[in-house]
């Protein structure tokens, strides 16, 4: 009984101590899992304006899709800055559907202003370029 | 405890009980695409995380299912070989396998300081009242005291059920994962224990005495 008692006892210690050599490794690599990163009310705070229904209702994600900061981290990677999305509001295409192009004659005349102002950049060159040589002509003589 | 109480009690948290082991079984298929393994999958690629990982499970499993027994008056009186075969098989599990691998896995386990922590706990005073539990009765032979030990080691053990069954509820009331996993595994610990000590409050005549043998 003794010896299964210091055993048992020895074998506790022993977890103790592996473990927490075992994280200060992780942590040294850079391998140990912080799940305080994730937890609902920071994915609150950074995603502020989005339903806290649906945060809430968030499920944990599984590491294969190392999407999550948190994954990236943990999986050695530097944290990447996330790609911005392109939104059609940039764009300035609100008018295209999923299907056809819808026709506007707003959009014509915009596009027709700027096409304008191209080949009137491209005359003020032209005009430019003529009257520098022509002083250059008019020095050297 | 009269009878009607002790089958409401008792009904629902064998079969529970029943529920947790079976749905531990599928593990040890030993295949890694499990949601719980998946979300810990850096810890899996350690040899001695996941071996006790599944030495864990096994051994909470037979806790679970021995434990089951050492609550009945009947088999303690009328088959008391039954009670100390299987109380020997919960000693021998909590304090050589349960226990050393529940407090290796606390230092990586899910949550934050505080909830590693509160694991951590709970693993040393699952073995500390295991190990008290045995003592009184193997050494000292006092059985009152080996009993309300083992109630509050069965408390400790139980935490995997009722812990679930917090997360479910939880979750059914709209909490996210992470704030679900921490509420409940708080309300399931500390609920446990108090649940214990008023059951030893109300069978001990001087309950403070309770913890001194």
């Amino acid at each position: 009984m003794k010896l299964f008692l210091r055993l048992s006892l020895s074998l506790m210690i022993l977890a103790g101590l592996y473990g927490s050599v075992d994280m200060l490794m992780d942590v040294q690599n850079a391998r140990f899992i912080n799940y305080e990163h994730d937890t609902a009310l920071n994915t609150l705070r950074k995603k502020a304006g989005t339903p806290v229904s649906f945060v809430s209702n968030k499920k944990a994600q599984p590491l294969s899709s190392l999407n999550s900061p948190m994954m990236l981290a943990a999986s050695g990677e530097a944290a990447k800055k996330p790609r911005k999305k392109m939104r059609l509001e940039d764009l300035g295409v609100e008018s295209f559907s999923r299907g056809d192009i819808r026709f506007e004659p707003e959009l014509e005349l915009v596009v027709l202003d700027s096409a304008a102002n191209d080949s009137i950049q491209k005359a003020d060159k032209q005009t430019l370029k003529t009257a520098m040589a022509q002083t250059r002509k008019d020095s050297l003589r | 405890m009269n009878k009607g109480v002790s089958i409401l009690f008792w009904a629902p948290l064998i079969l529970l009980s029943l529920l947790l082991v079976y749905n531990t079984i599928p593990y040890f298929s030993f295949r890694p695409d499990f949601s719980f393994l998946e979300e810990r999958a850096l810890l899996y690629g350690k040899a001695v995380w996941k071996y006790s990982f599944y030495l864990h499970i096994a051994a909470g499993s037979l806790c679970i299912l021995t434990a089951l027994l050492q609550f009945s008056s009947w088999i303690l009186k009328k088959r008391s070989r039954i009670h100390v075969t299987a109380g020997k098989i919960y000693v021998f599990v909590v304090l050589l396998i349960g226990a050393p691998t529940g407090f290796y896995m606390t230092f990586f386990a899910k949550g934050g300081v505080a909830e590693r922590a509160c694991f951590m706990a709970m693993a040393i005073f699952w073995f500390y009242t295991t190990y008290r539990g045995f003592l009184a009765a193997a050494r000292e032979r006092n059985f009152l005291s080996h009993k309300f030990w083992m109630i509050r080691s069965y408390a400790m053990a139980l935490t995997a059920v009722s812990f679930r069954v917090y997360h479910i509820v939880f979750l059914l009331a709209g909490f996210g994962n992470f704030d679900n996993y921490a509420i409940s595994l708080w309300i399931s610990v500390l609920g446990n224990a108090a649940i214990a000590e008023l059951f030893i409050m109300g069978q001990s005549r001087n309950y403070l005495q309770s913890f001194k043998n």
